[in-house]
């Protein structure tokens, strides 16, 4: 072994805490600016009953995908693919493919110190894209759709994300897991439309997140026993 | 509207927004220069951490184009900085149009409506950053702890380990295709419109052509590989375009 755990810990799972609580503090610092300056600078400010109303729903809508996410999203980020998938966001979509293309391309066995470093790289690599992406964007503000045809701009809109989610999801599944995934898929989608089209199962849809990961944990487990696939 | 979107361009919005954003880009690039201090301690070559970089950056585009289209849409209404802003971190196209659009009803008002000025902008502003906040601390206070709780769970069996953590991710990406699928059925059921049928033969197509790629450029060519994935994605949307056209 060229390394041990002990010094993985040292050099690597210690300065990587160490950045991620860093930074993620000062992002949470850093995401109140606007509200403090426009405050400073104006002195408006709605009723606080209103801010109260707004602040409840929204955690209501969100409160419980705080902790779900982290803890969802971990197994294929790892500790430092974590701490920037959750500061930057859009982990399904850009960061967790970024970790696996990267992983893939790599060639470097799954679960590997290797591999969460080369992941790791491959999604900071995705968060200096994606931010060079957003910069251009409202630097340019209109001018670089301008050029993108109407129908261009509506078909990336709404097909590139369930695309991507079918392409990550082939990922996963690998050469030897089909049938894990048909059966989660199969049962996922009894429950979904059960759910959210027919409204036939209580549950509320933030749950389904967590649920079909269960689900695909349990197929995992009985159509592959032992881990054989 | 007027005066507020000058308020919400101002020069001093665009540091204030760019504080946070600057905080995004540090800590990838801390992140980075750690992946290669790690190589060279591991002897791992420098130039497969450049490379995965690359690899990861290339891998964002699409989606990161997909998202331009709704910024565009909340720069007309909060301005250039604060979608700036908030498209550089967590949550972003799922929920800010959501938060912005709930803190003008809680005022009763609406987003850019008559009556929406720089208090209630303030106020958005304020309940995103609430929001963003939540998910923050969590990472703060336990991503340090994560790996040994899931080590602890699979009790050290390194292929249980793997088989758990591939069962999760096929579940988890699973959810993720569901939106598209559900429409999908809905559409067939009656109920939904077009664009959710075209939603689930992205995901289909996106999914058989990775699958039947990956196996193929392996097996020929497998200095390809990594750009199976961009061409899948490329096959889905396209296959999807041809059978239910946006208009």
């Amino acid at each position: 072994m060229p390394h041990s755990t002990h010094d993985e810990d040292k050099h690597w799972l210690k300065p990587v805490n160490r950045i991620g609580i860093a930074t993620n503090c000062a992002a949470i610092g850093a995401g109140f600016l606007p509200a403090v300056y426009l405050y400073m600078a104006y002195g408006e400010f709605p009723p606080l009953e209103g801010f109260f109303a707004a602040w409840g729903l929204v955690l209501a809508a969100f409160g419980a995908v705080y902790v779900v996410e982290p803890i969802s999203y971990f197994p294929a980020l790892g500790t430092a693919g974590t701490y920037m998938g959750i500061l930057a966001g859009s982990i399904g979509q850009m960061r967790v493919p970024a970790a696996l293309i990267a992983k893939g391309a790599a060639g470097v066995e799954e679960d590997s110190h290797e591999a969460e470093i080369v992941g790791t790289a491959g999604i900071a690599g995705s968060v200096i894209l994606s931010t060079a992406v957003t910069t251009a964007t409202v630097a340019a503000g209109g001018m670089i759709m301008a050029y993108l045809p109407d129908a261009v701009m509506r078909t990336l809109e709404a097909y590139v994300l369930p695309a991507m989610f079918g392409a990550v999801l082939a990922l996963f599944t690998g050469a030897g897991r089909l049938r894990v995934t048909v059966a989660t898929v199969i049962a996922a989608l009894v429950l979904s439309v059960c759910v959210t089209v027919y409204q036939a199962v209580p549950l509320p849809e933030w749950s389904l997140m967590i649920v079909t990961i269960v689900i695909g944990v349990v197929a995992a487990r009985v159509c592959a026993p032992g881990g054989r696939e | 509207m007027e005066r507020l979107l000058a308020v919400a361009n101002s020069r001093p919005m665009w540091l204030a927004c760019g504080a946070l954003v600057a905080v995004v880009l540090v800590q990838a690039m801390a992140f980075l220069r750690l992946c290669r201090r790690e190589a060279d301690r591991i002897g791992y070559p420098r130039s497969a951490i450049t490379r995965a970089a690359a690899d990861g950056a290339v891998t964002a585009v699409g989606p990161a184009l997909a998202a331009s289209v709704v910024m565009l849409t909340m720069m007309t209404f909060i301005g250039g900085p604060v979608t700036w802003q908030r498209f550089n971190v967590i949550g972003a196209v799922q929920t800010e149009p959501f938060v912005a659009q709930t803190a003008a009803e809680a005022l009763g008002l609406t987003l850019g409506g008559p009556g929406y000025g720089v208090a209630a902008l303030t106020m958005c502003c304020a309940v995103m950053a609430l929001n963003t906040s939540g998910w923050l601390l969590f990472t703060v206070f336990f991503t340090g702890s994560m790996d040994r709780v899931r080590r602890r769970i699979a009790g050290g069996d390194v292929q249980k380990l793997a088989l758990m953590t591939s069962g999760a991710m096929i579940g988890l990406f699973t959810y993720l295709s569901m939106e598209g699928l559900t429409a999908g059925f809905e559409y067939l059921a009656g109920a939904g419109d077009s664009v959710g049928m075209g939603a689930a033969v992205a995901t289909i197509s996106a999914f058989a052509a990775q699958m039947v790629l990956d196996r193929v450029v392996s097996a020929r060519a497998p200095r390809f590989r990594s750009y199976v994935f961009g061409a899948a994605l490329v096959i889905g949307t396209l296959a999807a375009y041809c059978a239910v056209p946006v208009k």
